[in-house]
């Protein structure tokens, strides 16, 4: 990977020193850009997970990404490409990196953004409160906006949700796996009569991720279903209490895998890949517009 | 088997994000020992575990002679799939994945083996909850597609015909009348929607991007017709030889190894009319409907060529008649030139150059669309006398991507034109971890989805476009071309003759 990078300048020049950077490197005149990212810093520790993430999915999806963080000045911006690991394909990524007051942001990221393409706001840690004005600005400008309600908490993820079209919660994409695991269970004629009596879930995981699978439950099955949570730091088990039945779903010790069982079932391997957020976040740019079945289990978790 | 709901039915399966296969399967490999299980469906089987899109409730069955266990076959799994996957092993995911492989010693030419081999497959299937759709991977000489067919047959292991598949590997036959003969012993035990014929070529990410890159953008559909394309050149060129294959390729031949199947098939998604969905049965009918308008190879209009010694990419290489096993009066063709053309509104006039040959420069292939001339140019000689005619080039290997080549003024004070390229590499625009062709086939094949495999209709049609040349060239020489050039001067004179020329990949 070959990175080079400016040093601090105004975010008026931002365009032509990317110009100057892509010609310096005989670059092909060609650039494949597919989105533009916008990922929120609020700390030093969100930026180094940036700057790791972007390292990651930035080979896969040539990208404008802009790394905003509040600070107290006119904003400035440090520009950056590079060109992936393979030289031959060509691939240029720009990383602008945007400094300044808080309110000045919005307006920065406005005349950055590459034009026609959509644009995807990562929001790292605690969303602001209610009538944030950045935040709003910002959320205007974008095509997709992904939060973490394992840093934000459900209510304020609800909360953007009302405003954003397309959201996404990275710990209702952590879920993913075990949201197949349980579907699969139910696949049997006898066990999707069971189904039908399915009463509460116990699950052992963080409490967001625990929510939100009972809150995907309750808006499948259109009908109250109780849970109980135990706390831990992934999800390792999902039992679900049928009448007189129940069915598991479990981790096996550290693994990325785990046994699916229940009545009529012989027990089954099943794939729980934990992903790191580099993945979870390139499978979320890939996709665009809202995601119904997470809006409706959104909504029943904020509900409970 | 009839205990299972519809996935309809199940609430929960809403909305998921399953890209892959959901409905329980069954894998069996004949051949499972062989060299195509080892480097191609061990891996490709593990990677799709690994990503995720198999099945929750899978199975693979290994067939072969070779006695062994469900623990040895593991092993041997094992062995073959960290020599040749794509990406390691993960160890933490390896026992999850081995215990969904089991082993079935057998031959192929005794009933008791298939009848033995149902029962395995029930127990398997009741296991996983009963239900499951069956796959039969035919992994082995051709000669033994007959005698497998015939065996699932008896065994009834070929219903019910809404949940069980074959698939076949190429070759489906070497000529129009055995491949009428495969289809029909196939046909007995199964229907022909049950068949999923695999040419991995059409697989592979950037041949489907043809679809793509034809149907879902506006601009290129209008011009894709003889109104703007003066013709089109397909370019599969090997820098490989033969290589310990010669066995193998003097019974076959450049037109049974690539035309008939990769060559032709690649032809039909560059010339099908719009499909009016996709799925499998509209997009093979327009394949096999531009396939139905395109006259056989002729003679006269085909260049046959067999590599001379030479050198490729900076090394010596041999003679094809010094390679082992390669008689010395063969004439065997390595390499062809041949103009197709196609008989229907769109393509009437605009003819298909299509080349493909071992030891040549370089390995590539590609599909170039040589756009008509502007009708009047309103320069001097001068100013545009190095302008080239548009061009559109996609390139399925290596450097998958697209170029377009059009007129542009050189920064000179006079006015000058010159052609530039504009380069789209789609490389890794959203192919970071690009699956193998077999990941995609072999998914295919799990879900029932047919499209990417080959119909009969066009198989057949396929030998009917390459038999007649293929007798002609039974007698008489090819003409040699030098290892590592870009075939025999015939094969430039054969565009020259029609004011063109062939371009350099
Ligand atoms: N290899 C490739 O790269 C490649 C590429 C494209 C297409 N193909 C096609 O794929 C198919 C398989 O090719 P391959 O190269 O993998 O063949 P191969 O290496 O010769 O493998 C043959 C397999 O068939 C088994 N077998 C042979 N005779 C048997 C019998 N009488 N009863 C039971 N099992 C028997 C062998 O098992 P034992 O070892 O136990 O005897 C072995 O597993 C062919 O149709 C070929 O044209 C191959």
């Amino acid at each position: 990977m070959s990175r080079h990078q400016s040093g601090w300048i105004d975010v008026g020049e931002v365009e032509r020193a990317l110009a100057a950077l892509r010609a310096g490197e005989g670059h092909p005149s060609v650039r494949a850009t597919t989105l533009n990212l916008v990922v929120r810093c609020g700390n030093a520790e969100h930026l180094k997970t940036a700057n790791r993430v972007l390292d990651r999915i930035g080979s896969s999806r040539p990208l404008r990404a802009m790394i905003v963080m509040p600070a107290t000045r006119t904003p400035r911006a440090r520009v950056s490409s590079d060109s992936g690991d393979d030289h031959r394909r060509g691939v240029f990524n720009e990383l602008v990196e945007l400094r300044g007051n808080r309110v000045a942001l919005p307006s920065s990221v406005t005349s950055l953004l590459v034009a026609d393409l959509p644009v995807f706001l990562w929001w790292q840690g605690e969303l602001p409160p209610e009538g944030d004005a950045v935040l709003e600005e910002m959320i205007e400008l974008t095509t997709r906006m992904i939060v973490d309600s394992d840093q934000a908490g459900i209510d304020a993820v609800a909360r953007v949700d009302a405003l954003a079209t397309g959201l996404v919660d990275l710990a209702w994409v952590r879920t993913g796996p075990w949201r197949e695991a349980i579907a699969a269970l139910f696949d049997g004629r006898s066990q999707r009569k069971l189904l039908d009596h399915l009463v509460a879930i116990e699950v052992s995981g963080p409490r967001n991720q625990s929510a939100l699978l009972a809150g995907w439950l309750r808006s499948r099955l259109g009908r109250e279903v109780g849970l109980d949570t135990r706390r831990a730091v992934r999800v390792n088990r999902v039992r679900l209490i049928c009448g007189d039945e129940s069915f598991l779903v479990e981790r096996s010790g550290r693994n990325e895998h785990g046994i699916a069982s229940g009545p009529g079932l012989a027990p089954r391997t099943v794939a729980l890949p934990s992903s790191a957020v580099a993945l979870l976040l390139a499978g979320e740019l890939d996709r665009l517009g809202a995601e119904r079945p997470f809006e409706d289990a959104l909504a029943e978790a904020q509900a409970a | 088997m009839s205990q299972r709901a519809r996935p309809e039915d199940n609430p929960l399966r809403e909305g998921l994000r399953v890209g892959g296969a959901s409905e329980p399967a069954l894998f069996t490999i004949f051949g499972a020992t062989g060299d195509l299980a080892q480097r191609k469906l061990l891996p490709a089987i593990y990677n799709l575990a690994k990503r995720g899109l198999l099945p929750p409730r899978f199975g693979v069955v290994g067939y072969a002679r070779t006695h062994m266990g469900d623990d040895a076959f593991r092993r041997f799994a094992k062995a073959a799939i960290e020599a040749h996957s794509r990406t390691p092993i993960d160890e933490r995911f390896w026992p999850a994945f081995a215990s969904m492989l089991h082993y079935h010693a057998g031959g192929f030419d005794d009933s008791a083996h298939f009848h033995a081999l149902a029962r395995t497959v029930d127990g398997l299937d009741e296991q996983i909850g009963g239900g499951a759709h069956r796959v039969f991977y035919l992994s082995t000489p051709s000669s033994f597609f007959p005698v497998i067919v015939k065996g699932l047959g008896a065994a009834k292991l070929n219903r019910p015909t809404a949940l069980v598949r074959v698939v076949i590997e190429k070759p489906f036959g070497d000529d129009l009348q055995s491949a009428r003969a495969l289809a029909e012993t196939v046909h007995r035990s199964f229907h022909e929607r049950q068949v999923y014929r695999i040419d991995h070529y059409l697989g592979k990410e950037t041949v489907q991007n043809i679809y793509a890159f034809r149907f879902a953008n506006a601009i290129f559909e209008p011009i894709w017709s003889n109104s703007y394309v003066d013709h089109v050149q397909i370019t599969v060129a090997e820098s490989l030889g033969v290589e310990h294959r010669a066995a193998f390729y003097e019974e076959t031949g450049v037109v049974r190894d690539i035309v008939q199947n990769h060559l032709l098939q690649v032809m039909a998604l560059v010339a099908m009319e719009p499909p009016a969905a996709f799925e499998a049965e509209s997009v093979r009918d327009e394949k096999a409907k531009a396939l139905r308008a395109t006259r056989p190879l002729v003679f006269s209009d085909s260049v046959r060529g067999q590599y001379g010694s030479g050198y490729v990419a900076g090394e010596e290489v041999l003679d094809y008649h010094q390679e082992p096993k390669v008689p010395a009066d063969s004439n065997t063709p390595t390499y062809i030139a041949a103009k197709l053309e196609i008989d229907n509104w769109r393509w009437a006039g605009t003819p298909f150059y299509i080349r493909t040959g071992k030891r040549l420069a370089k390995r590539v292939t590609e599909v170039a669309v040589q756009f008509k001339r502007p009708p009047h140019l309103p320069f001097s000689r001068e100013a545009a006398e190095h302008l080239e005619a548009n061009s559109l080039v996609l390139r399925i290997q290596p450097d998958e991507g697209i170029s377009l080549r059009f007129g542009a003024k050189a920064p000179t004070p006079t006015l000058s034109i010159r052609s530039v390229n504009m380069d789209f590499q789609y490389g890794s625009s959203f192919l970071a971890d690009v699956p193998e062709a077999y990941e995609t086939l072999l998914l295919d094949a799990i879900r029932g989805d047919s499209t990417l495999f080959t119909r009969q209709d066009s198989v057949e049609r396929s030998w009917e476009i390459c038999d007649p040349l293929i007798e002609q060239w039974q007698t008489g020489q090819p003409q040699a071309y030098a290892s590592g050039s870009w075939g025999p001067d015939a094969a430039d004179e054969l565009l020259a003759r029609d004011g063109r020329r062939w371009r350099r990949p």
